[in-house]
């Protein structure tokens, strides 16, 4: 059953929303420059979603990405790298996406409530919490 | 050839739509090829003496990986990624596509394979199971194509009832055969359903668990989605083995031990 609107908002708006525990950056599978994370992301309603993070250091990119183990990704941050608007628009080298049933993940906005050094953290939380 | 030469050279045989920027030790390409979410795909390139490196810096596996539900590739995917990089002569090392261009060689040329390659590969998330290519049930018989056990598919079974029953995998291994069905869903409130789906072929089907011949009745759960409750296990459990797609190799145990 394809996600709806209806149900992206419940999801984006369930305040419930929090990971528990440690997240550990680790080598992925081929040993890139890149380290990533993976976190299952806990939620009242029991939502099927977790969260994960990849930053390259070498190519000077940073992502964080909510997944819905049942449609795949539905809402992203992407640092240092630009992005392509089925409008055709380019957004930016900082910039989210967010889920739709028109587009679903492929339109991007610009967000501002991030800094742009690469440490921060506000980039995650502000996923989690949809903003 | 020095990066600023070459970005110059590039832009003179490629055309402004590629644009140069430093990254680092790296000369960052942004072409203007994209991603199937729309990210642009960049290249980047460093001279090493006389040979200059084209590579994605595993920027192509790494959006792959934010797109995907699996924590890792599936076999026929990185079947798939070695085919593209052999059609293109591109080298995946380290999750990182990269190609060389030695003296003589055109820069444009060797940066045009990479992005294609990059293109190519980054549509694998054509075949990932969220985008209703790729169903559970497609990644279960990668897995047992992987592991050498011979199977059939959906085999149509008639149950002492008189209904017919569409069994999702037929297992035969030297010790045994098995009738495994895959139970998923994404729907935690159709989670019951299903399962109870699953009991009533079972017991329909009780007289092929009986004989020299008998068969081994499996109940694969789907456990990737956390929509199953203790009693959905309990239910199949009196009649089949409750095997976790979590844990693929106590699958693969069920499958082959003697009866």
């Amino acid at each position: 059953m394809p996600l709806t609107n209806t149900e992206f908002a419940s999801i984006v708006e369930d305040g419930s929303k929090r990971i528990e525990g440690h997240i550990a950056w680790c080598e992925d599978e081929d040993h890139s420059p890149a380290l990533e994370f993976r976190a299952e992301v806990l939620s009242g309603a029991g939502w099927p979603l977790f969260v994960r993070g990849s930053y390259n250091r070498l190519a000077g990119t940073l992502t964080y990405a909510l997944i819905l183990k049942t449609e795949g990704r539905i809402y992203a941050f992407d640092l240092g790298k630009d992005h392509h608007n089925p409008q055709c628009m380019q957004v930016g080298d900082k910039h989210k996406h967010r889920w739709c049933e028109q587009f679903r993940d492929k339109e991007a906005y610009v967000p501002d409530d991030i800094r742009t050094d690469l440490g921060s953290r506000s980039g995650l939380g502000a996923v989690l919490r949809g903003g | 050839m020095n990066t600023p030469i070459a970005c110059e050279a590039l832009t003179a045989d490629l055309g402004e739509l590629f644009t140069c920027t430093e990254q680092g030790v790296y000369q960052r390409i942004r072409t203007p090829y994209l991603y199937p979410d729309g990210d642009n795909i960049d290249l980047f390139c460093k001279p090493e003496g006389d040979v200059m490196t084209v590579t994605d810096l595993a920027e192509t596996t790494r959006w792959l990986r934010m797109q995907s539900v699996s924590p890792r590739r599936s076999p026929r995917q990185r079947q798939l990624i070695e085919d593209i990089c052999l059609t293109h002569g591109v080298e995946f090392y380290r999750g990182m596509l990269q190609a060389r261009s030695r003296r003589g060689d055109s820069l444009a040329a060797v940066v045009t394979r990479v992005a294609q390659t990059a293109l190519r590969v980054s549509d694998l998330w054509f075949t990932f199971r969220t985008r209703a290519v790729e169903s559970i049930t497609d990644e279960v018989a990668d897995y047992l194509t992987e592991r050498q056990l011979p199977f059939d598919r959906s085999e149509k079974l008639a149950g002492r009832s008189g209904r017919t029953w569409s069994v999702d995998f037929h297992v035969r291994t030297p010790a045994r055969s098995s009738l495994v069905y895959v139970l998923s869903t994404g729907n935690r409130s159709a989670a019951h359903s299903v399962a109870e789906h699953v009991l009533a072929a079972w017991y329909d089907l009780n007289h092929l668990a009986a004989g020299p011949e008998a068969l081994c009745f499996v109940s694969l759960f789907d456990d990737t989605v956390d929509v199953w409750a203790g009693e959905d296990f309990r239910l199949v459990e009196g009649l089949s083995t409750v095997t976790r797609w979590s844990r693929p190799d106590e699958f693969a145990i069920v499958l082959l031990e003697a009866a």
